[in-house]
């Protein structure tokens, strides 16, 4: 063997790694995080196909309730981005103990990570969801405050006020539109 | 010869309307009271704005407007049309103090949606709205489905002599008891036997999913308005699939289909023959176009398994040929539907449920007519020239295909399609793709809801107008709005 053909099959073995070292890659890329960030509620519902089968890390308030799944033992919550909302199925109970508030008029429900598996039409559930991997608490929620202007409590009182004195006028025009 | 309605006329017709404007705000009693209970303060001071405005704008009307002439047909058309824009505005005034929306355009847009039973929406953080607006919103739509001048009418003891007017002037074209204020009475009653058995079975669903007590009652009861009266308004931005319960779907299916058979049939079936579900023309066109749409539905998503197609697929179809509108996807994935599957739906919204029920659009009757008169011009061409031929149907009875009937079918056929397309054309001249913008429009029209995500607080002012246009118009069938606008047009011409 000479040394032309030496460095050939080297050069060949190299490109071979690179090759399957690319492939890798991708499979890699492709069961973990799609282009490799985390991705916005909106940006998969716009493009469920692009994320399906895919894990995802989405950002979200928790809001409402956790609601059982009826034919598992799992439990589904539901988180809202930026006017966007997704089902987070999460398999175990244990995994949302860490949630204490929940979004609602009275609350700000908690900021959560989340890392799961997108599901655009999913075998399990039939419709659409991400599968929860892993779940973190960024930020807790709070009690919201929702202030009521003195302007809004003295409008809504003149009005009342205003309201009963034409009640009372009417009924007073009744009674005389009866008599006579 | 035309009648042209004077200055009595006017003053009758005011204090009609004063007091409709009162009866609604009787029912902003109720939300009120919601915020009572649920100690939800700023919400509690929405609804006595809102109140206080509406009650006194109806005393005021009763004050200064007597009933100056015998109410005719002429106030009952005048009332409907401007009853119904009346109740929107009025209605959106605790919407608008709630500040979930942009606008007060945003807000009308809202009360007109619930109140027609369409259920587009432009409320924004719906997750955090209270229970008392809720409770209104989905109010709206019950008042707006069973009628708001059926409501009234079977208070109001003043206007018997012409409850038909009103009757009709609000989209319904049979009568079930001979008296129209006993009708109206029937068709309340058959509803809140409804509203029990549906209250009932989604607060069990609701409830063994673990939500709490309190909550599941009030969205099993939000949740049987949306469905019943065909609305699609539900308390959380997820529409339906905020619930992701299969069980509840099913159960929404069983009520929304209940929503739009015609009134006249559940009185049939209630109180004389049960068999005449499988003999009425309606429910026959009504298996015929839903399974027609269903195999189009499913030869576009051929590949896909078929437990998928019924939640992704056949629900929408259901919900879209209800005139419910709700959905357990997303506008992103609606307009993401194979072209075939995205005009099945389209085409459901077209045709909407029964005459005398909460939906919208052409109609089951209509549709089935004009299909009847097809097949029936076909036999008249291969019958001798002067052979006499008349087609028959069974709804209720065995009645005869009329040229009344015919003309009646295709008059408000072509009324329906010129809007659909005229406002598909508004939305394409402001840079809507085509197909989204006809799937809007008809959406609007026929009073459906579903959405491929056309509707949205962004959306330009002129397309909220022509929407709520669409939504009132569509509510009214356009009769009494044409009669009405005929009315104005006559005054001038004096």
């Amino acid at each position: 063997m000479n040394i032309y053909s030496a460095n050939y099959r080297l050069k060949t073995v190299r490109y071979r790694q690179i090759k399957i070292l690319f492939v890798f890659s991708i499979f890699i890329l492709n069961v973990t995080y799609v282009f490799g960030q985390s991705s916005s509620i909106k940006e998969i519902l716009k493009n469920p196909n692009l994320f399906n089968g895919k894990t995802v890390e989405i950002q979200g308030e928790v809001i409402g309730e956790p609601l059982k799944d009826a034919d598992t033992q799992g439990i589904w919550i539901n988180i809202t981005f930026q006017g966007s909302n997704i089902g987070i199925f999460c398999s175990h109970e244990e995994a949302i103990v860490q949630i204490s508030h929940w979004g609602s008029y009275k609350e700000k429900g908690d900021q959560l990570k989340i890392r799961g598996v997108f599901y655009k039409d999913c075998p399990e559930h039939q419709i659409s969801g991400v599968h929860l991997k892993s779940l973190e608490v960024m930020q807790e929620g709070e009690a919201r405050e929702i202030p009521v202007s003195l302007r809004k409590k003295k409008l809504a009182i003149g009005l009342f006020a205003i309201c009963l004195t034409i009640g009372v006028i009417y009924s007073i025009k009744r009674k005389y539109a009866r008599k006579t | 010869m035309i009648i042209s309605p004077d200055r009595k006329d006017f003053s009758t017709f005011f204090n009609v309307l004063g007091r409709l404007i009162l009866g609604l705000s009787f029912f902003m009693l109720i939300p009120l009271l919601v915020a009572v209970v649920k100690k939800e303060i700023s919400p509690f001071f929405d609804f006595l704005i809102g109140f206080s405005i509406t009650a006194s704008l109806g005393l005021l009307l009763l004050i200064i407007f007597p009933v100056k002439k015998e109410i005719g047909w002429v106030h009952a058309f005048f009332t409907v049309s401007v009853g119904w824009l009346a109740f929107s505005l009025l209605g959106a005034i605790p919407l608008y103090l709630s500040s979930h929306f942009l606008s007060f355009i945003d807000a009308w847009f809202e009360a007109m949606s619930g109140f027609s039973t369409t259920g587009l929406v432009l409320i924004q953080d719906l997750d955090h709205l209270s229970f008392a607006h809720n409770m209104w919103r989905h109010l709206t739509m019950f008042i707006g489905g069973q009628g708001i001048i059926l409501a009234s009418l079977s208070i109001l003891t003043r206007v018997r002599s012409v409850a038909l007017g009103f009757y009709i002037g609000e989209a319904r074209q049979e009568k079930i008891l001979p008296n129209v204020i006993d009708t109206a009475r029937f068709i309340w009653k058959v509803s809140f036997i409804y509203l029990i058995l549906g209250v009932s079975t989604f607060f069990v669903i609701l409830n063994n999913q673990g939500m709490p007590l309190i909550k599941s009652l009030f969205h099993s009861l939000w949740l049987f308005f949306a469905s019943f009266d065909t609305g699609g308004f539900t308390p959380q931005a997820q529409n339906i699939a905020y619930y992701h319960s299969f069980h509840l779907e099913t159960a929404t299916i069983v009520f929304m289909i209940l929503g739009a058979v015609n009134f006249n049939l559940h009185f049939w079936i209630w109180n004389k023959s049960k068999k005449e579900i499988f003999k009425n023309f309606e429910i026959r066109t009504f298996l015929f176009t839903l399974f027609f749409l269903t195999f189009l539905f499913y030869f576009s998503y051929r590949a896909m398994a078929s437990n998928i197609i019924f939640r992704k697929g056949f629900y929408q179809l259901v919900s879209a040929h209800t005139g419910c509108g709700f959905t357990n996807l997303s506008g992103g994935e609606i307009n993401g539907f194979p072209t075939l599957a995205l005009f099945s739906i389209i085409f459901a919204m077209m045709i909407g449920g029964g005459v005398c029920s909460t939906t919208g659009g052409i109609k089951l009757m209509r549709l089935g007519i004009i299909f009847k008169t097809i097949f029936m011009e076909i036999k008249r061409w291969m019958m001798p020239l002067k052979s006499v031929y008349k087609d028959r149907f069974h709804h209720l009875q065995d009645l005869i295909l009329t040229d009344k009937r015919i003309k009646e079918a295709y008059l408000f056929f072509t009324i329906f399609i010129f809007t659909y397309i005229g406002g598909a054309i508004v939305a394409i001249m402001l840079g809507y793709p085509a197909s989204l913008a006809l799937f809007e429009s008809v959406s609007a029209t026929a009073n459906v809801g579903l959405s491929v995500g056309l509707t949205t607080p962004g959306m330009p002012l002129i397309l909220k107008l022509v929407y709520i246009f669409q939504m009132w118009a569509g509510r009214l069938e356009f009769i009494s709005i044409f009669v009405s606008l005929g009315f104005i047009l006559s005054l001038f011409k004096k």
